[in-house]
């Protein structure tokens, strides 16, 4: 499968966009499930009904839902659904040979989560029905996506790129491993959320190891199998911080930066593999404060530089806390002015 | 055993820079070894911030593995401070002046120091 086919197909499944796979034989079809189901992530529940094949039996963990009552199959589904909000494992239905009358009872009423195996004649009423977004056209088969794909796809576009020399079983392990990352990382931060009224991006990246890209990630997919949108909890990093880091990012001899406001993390880079909690430049934030106490005042507005065997600290105590992880060898005159200049321009 | 008039004469020197406020040296358990202060900065809580400022400063260097810390400069828009140890003897020099006190001369004259305070404290 070429590789920006995989791309497409492994966002949407992560997404749980709607999938119909159609061919003129239903075997083709059902094999090309086969061929990318190990992109649909572990954890889902994942159910299978319509004409069950013999090989879609013997897969671990799967509910085989053998009915003809297709009323009360859409009716199950859509509680199905309805009930991830309260908690319950997001489900993935897949309805193999589904036929006109599977669309207009149970699929149509389902807006994400399924994938259909179908031919011919369900295909036109597919094209007929539905908004195709777009299609993936193989010798014998057709993918028909049904919902748009999401704006930013590049870490699905990242795990295939470094997958691509890879065989199955490794490329299964490398993407379920990210998709398994993000689940759980929701899970977390719904939790975090239920200690505290909002958390930073910062604060998240820092505690969960996770990138910006990671973050959206799982924002996104907990809309998509949640139906809940924690983004509004969860404050993003003013855009002036972000470029203050990105011109940072290009003193090679910076390894991590954290920004605070107050006591909270509003910014956090690291540029090396270095393990710094940041609590500790709050630590000593306070205990450069308390010399006050001691009639020792130092001003409304300092830096600390503290050298140490073998890497520096710095930290710019202005309307921001701006804390800093050296390399040796650094300037510090001229770190210091440019660190000053930026600030000015916050 | 450390000689006094040769602690005050160290002190005198850091003293002698243009700007400066006081002076302390402090052994590692917080113990004041000298000190001259010439601004009413209350001295026991000085120290005791001193010394709780090295400790931190020790744990975080040791935990994360950065190795022992050297020295800290604190510069304020009221107040410079400087904190250099003394490597073998646990002690610390502390310098503290107002903002205008020439940073360059302040390092130098601690730099001088030490080897004599290397040779004082056992």
């Amino acid at each position: 499968m070429k590789e920006e086919r995989e791309v497409m197909i492994l966002t949407s499944l992560w997404h749980r966009n709607r999938l119909v796979l159609h061919s003129r034989d239903i075997k083709e079809a059902n094999d090309l499930f086969f061929n990318i189901n190990y992109f649909i992530p572990q954890y889902r529940q994942l159910i299978f009904c319509g004409d069950i094949i013999k090989k879609a039996r013997y897969l671990k963990g799967v509910k085989l839902i053998e009915t003809e009552d297709l009323g009360s199959l859409g009716e199950a589904f859509k509680e199905s659904l309805a009930e991830e909000e309260l908690g319950t494992p997001p489900v993935q239905i897949v309805y193999f040979n589904a036929r006109e009358e599977t669309f207009k009872q149970v699929l149509q009423n389902l807006d994400r989560g399924w994938i259909a195996t179908c031919t011919d004649d369900t295909a036109n009423f597919v094209k007929n029905s539905y908004n195709i977004r777009k299609e993936i056209i193989f010798e014998r088969c057709i993918i028909y996506m049904l919902d748009p794909l999401p704006n930013d796809f590049s870490i699905e576009e990242k795990l295939i790129e470094d997958t691509k020399e890879s065989n199955r079983g490794i490329k299964q392990f490398i993407i379920q491993m990210k998709q398994s990352q993000v689940h759980l990382a929701f899970q977390a931060i719904q939790d975090e959320l239920s200690s505290r009224k909002k958390v930073t991006q910062s604060y998240l990246s820092e505690t969960l190891g996770i990138r910006e890209k990671t973050l959206k990630k799982i924002i996104e997919i907990g809309i998509r199998e949640k139906r809940l949108d924690i983004s509004n909890y969860i404050e993003m990093i003013p855009s002036l911080i972000i470029d203050f880091l990105k011109e940072i990012s290009f003193i090679k001899e910076v390894s991590l930066v954290a920004v605070f406001e107050g006591n909270n993390l509003v910014a956090y880079s690291r540029y090396r593999d270095i393990i710094f909690p940041t609590l500790n430049f709050l630590q000593l934030r306070d205990k450069i404060d308390i010399f006050l106490d001691s009639g020792l005042n130092i001003g409304e507005y300092w830096h600390l530089r503290l050298n140490s065997e073998n890497k520096d600290i710095f930290i710019y105590n202005h309307d921001y806390l701006y804390c800093f992880i050296l390399e040796k060898g650094i300037n510090f005159i001229t770190f210091r002015s440019k660190v000053e200049k930026l600030i000015r321009y916050i | 055993m450390v000689e006094q008039s040769e602690i005050n004469s160290i002190l005198d020197e850091l003293l002698s820079i243009s700007e400066s406020e006081g002076a302390l040296i402090l052994s590692s358990d917080g113990s004041i070894i000298g000190s001259k202060l010439k601004n009413d900065f209350i001295k026991s809580k000085l120290v005791k911030y001193f010394s709780e400022l090295m400790a931190t400063v020790i744990s975080i260097t040791s935990k994360v593995n950065f190795g022992e810390p050297e020295q800290i400069f604190v510069q304020g828009t009221e107040r410079k401070i400087f904190v250099h140890e003394v490597k073998e003897k646990n002690v610390y020099v502390i310098l503290l002046g107002t903002s205008d006190m020439n940073t360059g001369f302040a390092s130098i004259a601690i730099e001088k120091i030490i080897p004599t305070l290397k040779r004082i404290v056992q």
